[in-house]
């Protein structure tokens, strides 16, 4: 029997996967199989399924919709090994034989859950809707409903019992540290390495290569920059490692999942790095629009990696939306692996003067309909996508519609933000680039320095040659050309976005996906004051959750500025601040737990003062002995006795923990 | 806290003030004397407080680590049952519409670069946006009284430190109270919506940054790591810090002697939010009267000089020790 | 702040160290009786938002006292200790 058959979205060839050694496991005690490379996420999404969580106010089905740290929705709780993991970011967990996965946030059951009666609610839970309500009567009344509340809250159930995981600590001082290995990161490391430089690579997926890796174009690139990085003494790179703070003095943390393939599950790295390169890339913004929610409907740029690295087509009958560029050679990949991609709606006017002819024609050929100046006004269908509605783009209104589209998964992409998380957490700032519609870094300073589509270069050839000439530079080098084996052999089609915020109509628009936050609410929070953008983050909770608003801070940015008819850059934006992914106590709190949680120091008399059968107290850093107490004595009776003793012949007293004293005061 | 449970009302907006209980755990012989010493002088002033011996502590704060897997062990703790939590936001918001409802400007956006003075008199102040002038001048920004007071010329016993602050995932209840650890401090409790939210000490130098130290933050989680053994596994969403004034005697500083027409609300330390409805209660009266209200009357600033403090740690003049 | 340049040890963790506080004080001398004078010295501090001169412990290290300036608001440090402010 061929296993892969059972894997229903699973294509034949392709994918940085290997078929021959399937996985089993079990979602919601349901038993399915995936193959080695796969993560949680895209296991099932190989096996067809759909519906994956419940989101948190509303319970609303969700399904998968990125493929990376950004995920809002696909947070289930995994069980390996008798551990249990809440709210796992499935999109960054690789898959292991005998994993439990399940759905959280519902009752009785996923397909069927009893929450969702919140969703029809929700004209009464609108943002905001604890501080205006549950308050009568009397204080009583809020506690009543407070009770309710707790239970209802928090997503996942992570018990008492205590975490079984271990965790360590590991400093590092390097020259450079590079965050990301995609194409930026890899080429300047290996400029760094081969002057001498100590260089640390850091990459938080399990693989290197960024936007290219499973892409069989590029395969033969990877395979000669992987070579060049491990034989390279001066490199040493971690993957499955996030650089999560930028601290103070170049101090970074970063943290290592090391996945089962060692006695420790997570390792905190602590670096101090003189330099630092953030090769971070770019993630993709969704699209707002009425139904933007339903199950089937994901970002294109997560399709591709789907395709690319685990060989899987998201559905039977796809339809992109996009406002920019990026998302066409997603649609011609697809229609090549096999995939039935049915159109393209682009929601600018004259996208046909700027695409390539043979991109044109790719599309022709492959009969994918163009649809310029359009948008999706509204998405069809409960707990997975039916239909998608196509309307003219008219700008502040939703315009005429102009056909209905049969379909079971809708592609995404609102443009690309650089992740300039780790450059804002060090202090740097951040300007509106109106071109763009995206913050980029306003400046870099000697010490950290963004590049790649992080610093707002979309394209290969300006990212590779960017990241090499600062590679050569941060080694005082005269700059030399990159050695022909690294350069890659490719151009990408240049990178055109417009701004398109959210899609006008009647309808729930979700922005933050996790926290059902949607344009009304912002609206509202307009409407009562809530203006600051930090209010407004508090107010409607938009992105505070476990996605800490990756994907919806630069979407409710600039809704919240159409409500105020302001200007994004006079709307301001939120602070970034550590960590960049969620992290867990444990990883961040390293080995220093327990019982060494502080030293203990032992006297030279503490085997005696043991072998007395004596109590312990804490004096500082130190043991000391409070009492010996004899068979059926209580502490004062042991007390009464010794004291007594004392006054009547003598004691001894054990003082060594007093015996050096260090003074320090400044001489003033 | 009579102030606090009747605020909601008050204010036509729920604060979302949950009297969960605050209990302070002991975890040495010499904790255990201090903290009964403070339960007692609480009862003297007619202040509910409970003593829970080490079964109590476990049974509120269930999944708290057993004293053999411990570094330090947990002996009692000190409980105010009726004090708790309060949403902050909510708390800010519902006083910020009250006020605005009473004539109360709220100017949004607005530094005051210095004071207008004549004399002796504050007359006002200048602002980003323009001069403002008033009867009387009151200056509460705590964690900036020490730079906007020298502008003034007046020299406070106040340090501005960083203190920080984290916040998890959102999970099912787990702590149903509000715990502090005296021994590697650590302070704790659950928010409405799942989130632990937990912080520690004060980074301990000079800093208005907003910025904390990464061995610092290590410290909170070894701390958080330790005392509740199951929650290591669970994420940290955010991590800030914010600038908290550190007086020198740990207690907050209530004066109207600096200047004529001038008021101060200072020194909060860490605690100022939990102060709020009080502080706020006994400036309006310094400000309506000229003069302390009773109960603000030990708070004034001379008790520095004459040696009148309220140094409930005892720790001498170092804020970071308090 | 993570990082603190020692005058022998160079740059080390924080952690290393003990803050002594603002460096500008001086102590009255013995004989002083004026409540005013100890007053000051011992409860009131300029705080400023910027430029701080203080004190360092490297107490894990050298164990020597050491006088920085180092800006409040940035972290940045002005001017690190040199030789002759090792107290």
């Amino acid at each position: 029997m061929n296993k892969i058959n059972q894997q229903p979205m699973r294509l034949f060839h392709g994918g940085d996967i290997d078929r021959k050694r399937p996985i089993n496991f079990l979602f919601n005690g349901r038993a399915l199989q995936g193959v080695y490379g796969d993560t949680v996420a895209s296991a099932l999404a190989a096996n067809g399924i759909k519906l994956v969580a419940r989101s948190f106010k509303y319970h609303r089905p969700r399904g998968i919709y990125s493929a990376g740290p950004e995920e809002p929705n696909a947070l289930l709780s995994i069980t390996i090994n008798g551990r249990k993991e809440v709210n796992a970011r499935t999109t960054m967990v690789q898959l292991q034989e005998a994993m439990e996965v399940n759905s959280q946030n519902c009752f009785p059951s996923l397909a069927f859950d009893v929450g969702a009666i919140n969703n029809l609610l929700s004209p009464v839970l609108v943002a905001g809707f604890y501080y205006k309500t549950f308050m009568w009567p009397g204080l009583k009344g809020w506690f009543f409903y407070e009770k309710i509340i707790r239970k209802a809250a928090g997503m996942g159930d992570t018990g008492l019992v205590a975490d079984s995981a271990n965790y360590e600590l590991v400093h590092h001082h390097c020259d450079l540290l590079i965050v990301g290995a995609g194409l930026a990161g890899i080429t300047a490391a290996i400029a760094c390495a081969a002057k001498g430089l100590d260089v640390l690579l850091v990459e938080q997926h399990c693989v290197i290569g960024g936007r290219l890796s499973g892409h069989s174009q590029h395969q033969a690139w990877l395979t000669r920059a992987k070579q060049m990085i491990s034989g390279s003494s001066n490199i040493k790179l971690l993957t499955q490692t996030t650089a999560f703070g930028a601290y103070d003095n170049n101090v970074f943390s970063l943290v290592e999942k090391t996945q089962g393939a060692a006695l420790v599950d997570e390792r905190l790295h602590e670096v101090v790095a003189a330099q630092c390169i953030m090769a971070t890339g770019a993630i993709e913004r969704p699209l707002v629009f009425s139904g933007n929610d339903i199950p089937g409907i994901l970002l294109a740029g997560a399709a591709e990696q789907y395709l690319h690295r685990y060989a899987i087509t998201p559905g039977q009958a796809i339809v992109i939306f996009c406002n920019n560029s990026s998302a066409y050679q997603v649609a011609v990949e697809l229609q090549q692996a096999g995939a039935n991609v049915l159109a393209v709606v682009d929601s600018r006017q004259q996208v046909d003067s700027e695409l390539k002819q043979d991109l044109k024609q790719q599309l022709k050929s492959r009969d994918i309909e163009l649809h310029q100046g359009a948008v999706v006004g509204k998405a069809i269908g409960v707990k997975f996508l039916k239909q998608v509605k196509i309307h003219d783009n008219d700008g502040n209104r939703l315009g005429r519609l102009r056909l209905s589209i049969d379909c079971d998964c809708l592609l995404v992409s609102g443009g690309w933000s650089p992740t300039v998380h780790l450059h804002s957490q060090a202090g740097g700032q951040l300007d509106y680039s109106e071109q763009f519609a995206a913050l980029l870094p306003r400046e870099n300073t000697s010490a950290l320095q963004c590049v790649g589509s992080a610093n707002g270069e979309f394209s290969f050839l300006a990212t590779q040659q960017h990241a090499w000439q600062l590679g050569q530079q941060l080694c005082g080098q005269e700059s030399t050309a990159i050695p022909v084996q690294l350069i890659l052999d490719d151009t990408d089609a240049p990178y055109h976005v417009e701004a398109l915020w959210s899609v006008p109509g009647p309808g729930k628009k979700f922005v933050d996906l996790q926290h059902d936050v949607t344009v009304d609410d912002i609206a509202l929070a307009a409407r009562e004051g809530y203006q600051s953008v930090e209010h407004l983050k508090r107010y409607t909770t938009l992105g505070m959750g476990t996605d800490q608003g990756k994907l919806s801070n630069i979407n409710a940015l600039a809704l919240m500025a159409e409500q105020l008819s302001k200007s994004i850059v006079d709307t301001g934006t939120t602070k970034f601040r550590p960590p960049y992914t969620p992290v867990t106590i444990g990883a961040w709190a390293g080995n220093e737990t327990g019982k060494h949680l502080t030293p203990t120091r032992r006297s030279p008399l503490h085997p005696w003062h043991q072998a007395q059968g004596s109590n312990f107290t804490i004096s500082g850093a130190w043991l000391r002995p409070t009492d010996y107490r004899r068979q059926g004595e209580s502490k004062r009776e042991a007390a009464i006795r010794e004291a007594a003793h004392v006054r009547q012949y003598a004691g001894i007293v054990d003082v060594s923990t007093l015996v050096k004293f260090e003074l320090m005061a400044p001489m003033r | 806290m009579k102030l606090w449970e009747n605020l909601s009302l008050e204010l036509n907006y729920n604060t979302m003030f949950s009297p969960r209980g605050v209990m302070i755990v002991a975890q040495s012989d010499g904790g255990v004397d201090n903290l009964l010493k403070r339960g007692n002088a609480m009862r003297m002033h007619g202040v509910d407080a409970q003593w829970l011996s080490e079964a109590e502590v476990r049974h509120e704060l269930r999944g708290v680590c057993a004293n053999a897997d411990a570094r330090l062990p947990i002996l009692g703790a000190l409980k105010q049952p009726r004090a708790g939590t309060a949403r902050h936001d909510a708390v800010i918001w519902g006083y910020a519409r009250a006020a605005s409802q009473l004539g109360v400007d709220i100017i949004e956006n607005c530094e005051v670069l210095d004071f207008i003075t004549q004399g002796d008199k504050v007359l006002g102040v200048q602002t980003s946006r323009g001069k403002i002038l008033g009867a009387s001048t009151a200056l509460s920004v705590a964690g900036h009284s020490g730079h906007m007071a020298a502008k003034l010329g007046i020299k406070l016993p106040i340090e501005s430190h960083l203190l920080q602050a984290f916040v998890t995932e959102p999970v099912k209840p787990l702590i149903d109270t509000v715990a502090v650890f005296s021994g590697l401090e650590l302070y704790i409790s659950q928010s409405d919506k799942g989130g632990l939210v937990f912080g520690g000490e004060v980074d301990g130098y000079n800093s208005y940054s907003q910025r904390g130290s990464f061995s610092r933050s290590r410290d909170v989680m070894k701390a958080a790591a330790t005392y509740f053994p199951m929650i290591s596994r669970l994420k940290v969403l955010r991590q800030w810090a914010g600038v908290v004034d550190m007086s020198m005697d740990g207690s907050p500083i209530l004066d109207h002697s600096l200047h004529d027409n001038f008021y101060l609300n200072a020194g909060w330390c860490y605690g100022g939010f939990k102060g709020t409805p009080a502080a706020g209660w006994c400036l309006a009266h310094m400000i309506a009267n000229d003069e302390s209200h009773p109960l603000a009357k030990a708070f004034s600033l001379d008790r520095f000089k004459t040696g009148h403090l309220i140094d409930e740690p005892g720790t001498g003049p170092v804020p970071n020790a308090h | 702040m993570n990082r603190i340049p020692c005058p022998n040890c160079g740059s080390r963790d924080l952690e290393e160290f003990f803050y002594g506080g603002d460096a500008t004080l001086k102590r009255p001398v013995e004989s002083e009786v004026s409540i005013d004078v100890w007053h000051e010295f011992v409860y009131l501090r300029d705080n400023p938002r910027g430029s701080h001169s203080e004190l360092w412990y490297h107490n894990v290290g050298c164990r020597r006292w050491f006088k920085l300036q180092r800006d409040t608001l940035t972290h940045r440090i002005i001017e690190p200790a040199s030789d002759k402010e090792q107290c």
